[in-house]
C-alpha cells in the first residue's frame, strides 16, 4: 500500500497566485481593521490592560467555551458546529501551509488519513450548522433576527465556500481514486457522482473558485458580521473585571462635562462594544422593557449607537487631528429617544445573556448622567425623588427625623440602645418609609428578636443607599449620600451589614468599596437560611400551599444569590417549589429597578403586569420575593390585574408568620 | 376701641358665609365694650342692609360699577377711606384670598399690624389672636400693639350670630373717592358654576396616592356631592395629574377646617395633615393599618377602598331614605 | 430688563416642629431648611425671562448667614447674583419685613419683582401686597400664568373666585402660585457654582414692630382613634358613628 498522502496544489499551474491573492486579503484585512480602531481610539481612556492571566482565563471560559451561546440549546448547538468547523477547517489549512511552504512534512500516514477524515466530518458539521442558520434567518425568521445587507452576503458566501471545498475534493478524488478514500466519506461521496473524464477540469475551476471566495471571506471579515470572530474574543478579553453590575464613579470635582452627551464621550472600550455586537438578540429577547413594548431594544441601542460612531467618525478623526474644538452633537434625541433611555430598569438581563460580554447598562446609565447633570433633563416624577434624596435622605420624600417610626411600638434594637452590635441592619428607604415595605422591616425585626440575632438599627441617622439617584444617574446625590453612609458605617465600627433590600444590599457591597468603604454586606435571605440552617429559627413543614420564587434582579443576577430565598421557602412547602417561566439567571424584572421604581410607566403593558400573569400561569398561590419593591411592585400588578388568588410575599414576612 | 370695620365678601349678590362669621366675631368682640360694628358692603347693586340681623350696626355702601368685582387698588381705596371715615381702629375680614390680600395692601397703607388667618381672637388694648404657623404644626399666639390693628379670620373657625330679624342696621353711603388703579382686569373666568372653594367646604373627601387613577376620583365626588361637600386630592395626586392643583390640601396646597374631612387612600403624610388637622372630624379608609393616619383619623376603617367607598355612599342614601 | 426675586428661608413642609423652652420659637436643630416652595415658581419664572428675554436676575432673600444656602439654591437654579439683607432673628410682622425689605428693593430699578405668594413658615401671604403698597406698584397676586411684553405684564390670577386675566404696567410685582411653571432641577454645573457663588451681605434696620409673637403652643391633641372595623361590614357603624356620635351628617 501506498504511503497515504497528497500532493499539494496538484493539478493546479499558477497556485503561486494564492500569495499574491493572500497579500490582496491581508492589506485589505488591515486596512478594515485600521479603520476600526481610528474609531475606537475617539473614546475615552479606560484601564483595561491590566490582570492579563485573569483575562485570558474569562476569554476562554467565555469566548472559547462558548458558554454564553450554548446557553440557548438549539441555535447555541447550530452555532457551536459553524465555529468548530471553522476552527479545524482553520488549523487543516494552517497546516497545509507548514507542509507547502516550511517543508514540514506532516502530511502523510496515518496522521493524514485521521487529518483527511476530520476535515471531511468538521466539512460536513459546518454545512449542517450553515443551511441550519439559513432557514432560521430566511424562513423561520425570529422577531430578533432581522435581515440586514451584511446577512444577504455572509451565509451564501461561507455556504458557496464550504460546497466549492467539497466539491473539489470530490473531483480531485475522482480524479486521483486515492486508495484510502473512505476517510473522506463525504468527499468519497461526491466523487462517486462525478464523471471521471470531467473531475481534472472541474477541480481546477473549484479550487479557484473556493480560494478567490475563501479570500474574499478573509477581507470582508472587518467590514461584516464575521468581525465578531475576533471582536468577541477580544471584548471578553477586555470585560470589566470589577463587581458585576458597578458603576463608575465620576470625578464631580474637576470635571467640565458629565457623562455622555456625544459619542466619543463613551469610552474606548464602550465602543469597542458597538463593534462586537453579532445582533443574535439574545437581549433583546431577555429585556423586560423590550418585552412590554417599550421603544428600548438593547440590540437596536449598541446597533444605533454603532451607527451614530460611523456618522460621527469622520467629523471627530478632523476635528482631533486639527485640536479645534469638538461641537457636540448629542446622542439623545438623535441616535437614541429619551424614552429609549429611561426604560432601561437596569435588570443587567441584557448584559447576563450577550454572548459579547457587552456592556449595556453603564452606557444607558452614562447618557442618563448627561441628561441629569448637564440638562436637569428627566422623567418629572423623578424631581420629588431627587427633592426628597437631597433635602430627607430618602426618594419619596417623608421627613428625616420619622425614619425610625416604624418601629414605633414593636421591639426594634437602635444603635443608642445596642452600641456594639455583630450586625448593623441597614433597613433602606422602603423598609422605613413605605407602607408595604415596611411590615418586611417588621417582619425581620421579629425573626431578629426570635433568634436572639445581636444587631442594630441606625435610626434617623440612616440615609438612602444612594441606588435610584445612581441609577437614575443623579451621581451627585448619590456620591452625596454614599459618602454619608460610609462615614456613618465607620463611625460605628460595624464590619457585618445586613438588608432586606437588594439594592442597597448591591450598592453597598460592590459599589461603597469606590468610596473606600469595604464591608461584609449580608442579604436578609441569606442570614435566614442560615438561621434555619443552624437551628436557630424553627420553622414548621408545608405551610405555604403552591409557591414560587420570583428572583430579584439585584440578587440574582448581580450577586448570583439564587438558592438562598428559595431554600427558606422550601422549608415550608415539603421542598417543593415551582418555577414561573423566567427564573434564575433568566428572570424577569418587577419594572422597579433603575430608579424605574420612582417613575411612571406610560409606555406599552405594564411590566409588573406582565410578570405576575407568569405566576397566575403557573397557578402559584404564593409568590415569595425578596427585595421591596418586587414587593410592591408585585402587589400592586395583582389588585391592577384582579388576580386576589396569588399572595404576593416577602420571605421574612413568610418566615415571621410561623414564629 | 370705638369702632370695629368688618370689610364683607360677595359672590353672585350673595354674602359669602366666612363674612358672616367674620360678623358674629365682630359682634361678641363689640358686646363687651359698646364699640359699633360696621359691616362694609363694597360692589354693585349690592343691598346690604340684611346685615344687621348678623350682628352689624351699621352697613357701609360702596356702590360703583367699578367695584362689581375685586380690583385691589379699587377695594383698598375704598376701605382706607372706610376706615378713616368710621374712626374704626379695628378691621376684620375672612381670611379669603381676596381677604388676605385686600387686608395685607390696607395694613401697609394704614401702617397697621396684621394678624392673617386666625383662629381665634380677642380684643383690649392689643388684638391678641391665636394663628397657625408651620402650615398648623404649631399655634402661635400673636399680639398686634399698632393704633389700628386687622385681622383676618380662618373660615370656618367662628361661629355666625344669628340671624336675629328683629334686629337692623343702619344703611349709610360711604362717599366715594376717586377711583384709580395701576392694574386692569381684561377677563374674567368666573367659578361661579365650578366647584366650592375648599377652604370654605363642609366637607371634604380626599382621595390620595391609592386611587390609583383619575377616573376613580368620580366615587369620590359622588360621595362629596352626596354630603353637600367637594372632592380633594393629596399632592401625590395632584403631582401625578390626576387632579387639578387647586384641588390640592397641604402645606403646599389650600388649609382647610371642613367639618367632616374623608381621607381616602392617603397615608397622611406630615405635610397633608398640616393642611387639614383642623378639620373637625376625621374618616380615613385605607388599607394599611400602619399608616399614620390611622392614628389620628377619628374614625377609620381598614380595607379596599373600590369595596368600602361604594358601600359608603349606598348607606348614606339608604339613611337619607 | 431687570427681574429680582425674592426668596425666603422655611423648614422644609416634612419637617417635625419642635417648640422651644422659650414658648416663642422652634427648637432649630435637626430642621431641614429649605427654599420656600413657592419662591422656587418665582425663580423658574425669572430663570425663564433671563433664558427667553435676555433678563437680568437677582435674588434677594432676608436672614441670617443659614439662609446663604437658600440663595446658594437659586444660584444652583441659574440665577446670576445673590443678596442676603441681614436679619438676624426671625421676623414675624410682615409689615416690618416689607418695610425692610422694601428699602433694598427700592434701590434696585427692577421691572419686575417675582416672589412666592405666602412664605410656608408664616403662611400669610403679605408680603407682595404690601410690597406693592410700599413701593407704590402694581402687584398681581395668586398668578398661575404669566406673559411679558415691552413695558406691560399679562397675568392670570387664580383664586377661589376663580381666574381673572389681569394687565400691568412694568415695573410690577408678582405673587407666585403653584402650577405657575415646573420650577428646574438644578444641573451639576449650577449646583458647583452655586458653591462658589458671592453673596452680597446687605444691613437694613429693623423699624418699628407692631406684631409680636407671645407664646407658641402644639395644636391640640385630637380625640381617640376609633378603627370602625375592616372592610365592608363596618361601614354602617360608621354611618351610624358619623351621624349619633360625631354629628357630622
Amino acid at each position: 500500500m501506498l504511503t497515504p498522502t497528497r500532493e499539494l496544489y496538484w493539478n493546479i499551474p499558477g497556485h503561486l497566485l494564492v500569495y499574491a491573492a493572500f497579500l490582496v486579503a491581508v492589506i485589505v484585512f488591515a486596512y478594515g481593521i485600521y479603520r476600526r480602531v481610528r474609531l475606537w481610539r475617539l473614546g475615552q481612556p479606560d484601564a483595561r490592560f491590566d490582570q492579563i492571566g485573569k483575562r485570558l482565563l474569562v476569554m476562554i471560559r467565555d469566548g472559547l467555551a462558548q458558554a454564553a451561546v450554548l446557553r440557548e440549546k438549539v441555535h447555541g448547538m447550530a452555532h457551536m458546529a459553524i465555529y468548530s468547523g471553522m476552527i479545524i477547517l482553520t488549523i487543516g489549512t494552517f497546516l497545509v501551509l507548514l507542509q507547502a511552504d516550511f517543508n514540514i512534512q506532516i502530511l502523510f500516514g496515518q496522521f493524514y488519513l485521521w487529518y483527511s477524515l476530520v476535515l471531511d466530518l468538521f466539512g460536513l458539521i459546518f454545512l449542517l450548522g450553515i443551511v441550519f442558520a439559513i432557514i432560521r434567518r430566511y424562513i423561520i425568521r425570529p422577531k430578533r433576527l432581522n435581515i440586514i445587507a451584511d446577512d444577504v452576503v455572509i451565509l451564501p458566501l461561507l455556504l458557496l465556500i464550504t460546497i466549492t471545498g467539497f466539491l473539489l475534493e470530490g473531483a480531485r478524488m475522482a480524479a486521483t481514486s486515492p486508495e484510502w478514500a473512505t476517510w473522506s466519506p463525504v468527499g468519497n461521496w461526491i466523487a462517486g457522482m462525478i464523471n471521471t473524464s470531467k473531475a481534472e477540469g472541474l477541480h481546477r475551476a473549484m479550487w479557484w473558485v473556493h480560494m478567490i471566495l475563501s479570500m474574499i471571506g478573509i477581507a470582508y471579515v472587518p467590514y461584516s458580521k464575521l468581525f465578531h470572530t475576533l471582536m468577541m474574543p477580544a471584548n471578553m478579553y477586555f470585560k470589566s473585571l470589577k463587581p458585576r453590575g458597578q458603576l463608575t464613579t465620576m470625578d464631580l470635582e474637576n470635571s467640565e462635562t458629565f457623562g455622555v452627551t456625544d459619542i466619543h464621550e463613551f469610552t474606548w472600550k464602550q465602543l469597542f462594544d458597538l463593534d462586537s455586537c453579532i445582533q443574535c438578540g439574545r437581549c433583546q429577547d431577555q429585556c423586560p422593557a423590550f418585552n412590554t413594548d417599550k421603544p428600548l431594544s438593547p440590540k437596536k441601542l449598541i446597533l444605533d449607537l454603532q451607527a451614530q460612531m460611523e456618522k460621527r467618525g469622520p467629523d471627530l478623526l478632523k476635528t482631533k487631528k486639527s485640536g479645534e474644538e469638538v461641537i457636540p452633537e448629542p446622542i439623545i434625541g438623535d441616535a437614541v429617544t429619551e424614552d429609549e433611555m429611561w426604560a432601561c430598569t437596569t435588570c443587567m438581563a441584557c448584559q447576563e445573556h450577550c454572548p459579547a460580554s457587552i456592556e449595556h447598562v453603564q452606557k444607558i446609565v452614562d447618557l442618563r448622567r448627561s441628561q441629569v447633570l448637564m440638562d436637569s433633563k428627566f422623567p418629572q416624577e423623578l424631581n420629588l425623588a431627587f427633592k426628597g434624596l437631597e433635602t430627607n435622605s430618602n426618594p419619596w420624600n417623608m421627613g428625616a427625623a420619622s425614619r425610625a417610626d416604624w418601629t414605633e411600638g414593636i421591639e426594634v434594637k437602635t444603635l443608642a440602645d445596642n452600641p456594639e452590635p455583630d450586625y448593623l441592619w441597614f433597613v433602606g428607604c422602603a423598609g422605613a418609609f413605605d407602607d408595604t415595605a415596611k411590615a418586611t422591616s417588621k417582619a425581620l425585626a421579629k425573626i431578629l428578636n426570635a433568634a436572639n440575632v445581636n444587631y442594630a438599627i441606625l435610626g434617623a441617622d440612616e440615609q438612602c443607599c444612594g441606588d435610584p439617584a445612581r441609577r437614575s444617574g443623579n451621581e451627585y446625590v448619590f456620591q452625596m449620600l454614599a459618602e454619608a453612609n460610609v462615614e456613618m458605617f465607620k463611625e460605628t465600627g460595624a464590619k457585618k451589614i445586613i438588608t432586606a433590600c437588594p439594592h442597597c444590599f448591591n450598592v453597598i457591597k460592590s459599589e461603597y468599596p469606590q468610596f473606600d468603604g469595604e464591608f461584609e454586606v449580608i442579604h436578609h435571605s441569606q442570614l435566614i437560611a442560615e438561621l434555619i440552617e443552624s437551628g436557630k429559627l424553627k420553622l414548621p413543614s408545608g405551610k405555604l400551599g403552591k409557591a414560587a420564587y420570583h428572583d430579584s434582579c439585584y440578587l440574582g443576577r448581580y450577586h448570583d444569590i439564587y438558592n438562598a430565598p428559595r431554600e427558606i421557602l422550601k422549608t415550608m412547602t415539603d421542598g417543593n417549589l415551582t418555577e414561573l417561566q423566567h427564573h434564575h439567571d433568566k428572570s424577569f424584572c418587577c419594572g422597579g429597578g433603575g430608579a424605574r421604581m420612582f417613575m411612571e410607566e406610560h409606555i406599552g403593558t405594564r411590566i409588573n403586569h406582565s410578570r405576575i400573569q407568569e405566576a397566575a400561569d403557573a397557578k402559584v398561590e404564593t409568590l415569595g420575593v425578596a427585595c421591596p419593591f418586587c414587593l410592591v411592585m408585585l402587589k400592586d400588578a395583582v389588585k391592577e390585574k384582579e388576580l386576589e388568588g396569588i399572595a404576593v410575599r416577602e420571605i421574612a414576612e413568610i418566615v415571621a408568620d410561623q414564629l | 376701641m370705638s369702632a370695629i370695620l368688618v370689610i364683607t365678601e360677595y359672590k353672585n349678590g350673595e354674602i359669602r358665609k366666612p363674612s358672616l362669621e367674620v360678623l358674629g366675631e365682630a359682634r361678641r368682640a363689640a358686646n363687651g365694650s359698646g364699640a359699633k360694628v360696621v359691616a362694609l358692603v363694597i360692589g354693585s347693586g349690592i343691598d346690604g342692609s340684611g346685615l344687621g340681623a348678623y350682628g352689624a350696626d351699621v352697613v357701609l355702601t360702596a356702590d360703583h360699577d367699578a367695584l362689581a368685582s375685586y380690583n385691589p387698588d379699587f377695594y383698598k381705596t375704598v376701605a382706607v377711606q372706610a376706615v378713616k371715615s368710621q374712626n374704626a381702629d379695628v378691621e376684620l375680614m375672612a381670611a379669603t384670598d381676596m381677604g388676605k390680600d385686600l387686608a395685607s395692601r390696607i395694613a401697609a397703607k394704614l401702617d397697621a399690624g396684621l394678624a392673617s388667618d386666625c383662629l381665634s381672637l380677642e380684643i383690649g388694648d392689643a388684638l391678641t389672636a391665636k394663628r397657625p404657623m408651620y402650615a398648623g404644626k404649631a399655634i402661635a399666639t400673636v399680639a398686634v400693639k399698632s393704633a389700628i390693628k386687622i385681622a383676618t379670620l380662618r373660615p370656618n373657625m367662628f361661629a355666625v350670630e344669628g340671624p336675629d330679624e328683629s334686629k337692623s342696621a343702619a344703611v349709610e353711603a360711604l362717599e366715594l373717592p376717586e377711583l384709580t388703579s395701576k392694574q386692569t382686569v381684561k377677563e374674567v373666568r368666573s367659578s361661579s358654576d365650578a366647584k366650592m372653594d375648599l377652604t370654605e367646604a363642609d366637607v371634604i373627601v380626599t382621595g390620595g396616592r391609592g386611587m390609583k387613577d383619575p377616573a376613580n376620583f368620580v366615587m369620590l365626588e359622588e360621595l362629596a356631592d352626596l354630603l353637600g361637600g367637594v372632592s380633594g386630592a393629596t399632592r401625590a395626586a395632584v403631582d401625578a395629574g390626576w387632579c387639578p392643583q387647586s384641588d390640592q390640601v397641604g402645606q403646599t396646597g389650600k388649609t382647610v377646617s371642613p367639618n367632616l374631612y374623608f381621607m381616602i387612600g392617603a397615608s397622611g403624610s406630615i405635610q397633608h395633615w398640616a393642611g387639614m388637622s383642623n378639620a373637625k372630624c376625621i374618616v380615613a379608609v385605607n388599607k394599611d393599618t400602619a399608616a399614620p393616619i390611622m392614628e389620628k383619623a377619628d374614625y377609620s376603617i381598614v380595607g379596599d377602598l373600590f369595596e368600602v367607598v361604594p358601600a359608603m355612599i349606598e348607606e348614606i342614601k339608604k339613611i337619607r331614605g | 430688563m431687570k427681574v429680582v426675586v425674592c426668596v425666603r428661608e422655611v423648614p422644609d413642609t416634612e419637617t417635625y416642629i419642635k417648640i422651644d423652652a422659650s414658648q416663642k420659637n422652634i427648637v432649630d436643630a435637626n430642621v431641614t431648611f429649605v427654599m420656600n416652595p413657592y419662591d422656587e415658581y418665582a425663580v423658574e419664572e425669572a430663570l425663564k425671562l433671563q433664558e427667553s428675554a435676555g433678563a437680568e436676575t437677582v435674588a434677594v432673600c432676608p436672614g441670617s448667614a443659614r439662609a446663604d444656602d437658600v440663595l446658594r439654591s437659586a444660584v444652583a437654579m441659574g440665577v446670576q447674583s445673590v443678596i442676603r439683607v441681614n436679619v438676624a432673628e426671625p421676623i414675624w410682622d410682615g409689615l416690618t419685613t416689607a418695610k425692610l425689605l422694601a428699602g433694598t428693593l427700592k434701590e434696585m430699578d427692577f421691572d419686575l419683582l417675582i416672589l412666592g405668594k405666602e412664605a410656608i413658615d408664616d403662611g400669610t401671604q403679605q408680603l407682595g401686597p404690601m410690597l406693592g403698597e410700599l413701593l407704590d406698584l402694581p402687584c398681581i397676586s395668586l398668578v398661575t400664568k404669566l406673559d411679558v411684553a415691552d413695558g406691560s405684564v399679562t397675568a392670570e390670577r387664580e383664586s377661589g373666585e376663580g381666574v381673572e386675566v389681569i394687565e400691568a404696567s412694568t415695573p410690577c410685582i408678582i405673587t407666585a402660585q403653584k402650577g405657575l411653571n415646573e420650577p428646574r432641577y438644578p444641573s451639576l454645573r449650577g449646583k458647583m457654582a452655586a458653591k462658589k457663588a458671592i453673596i452680597e451681605v446687605k444691613e437694613a434696620s429693623v423699624g418699628n414692630v407692631q406684631l409680636e409673637v407671645t407664646g407658641m403652643e402644639y395644636p391640640p391633641a385630637r380625640g381617640k382613634a376609633t378603627v370602625v372595623g375592616e372592610g365592608v361590614e363596618a361601614v354602617p357603624e360608621l354611618v351610624r358613628l358619623l351621624r349619633e356620635e360625631a354629628k357630622a351628617i
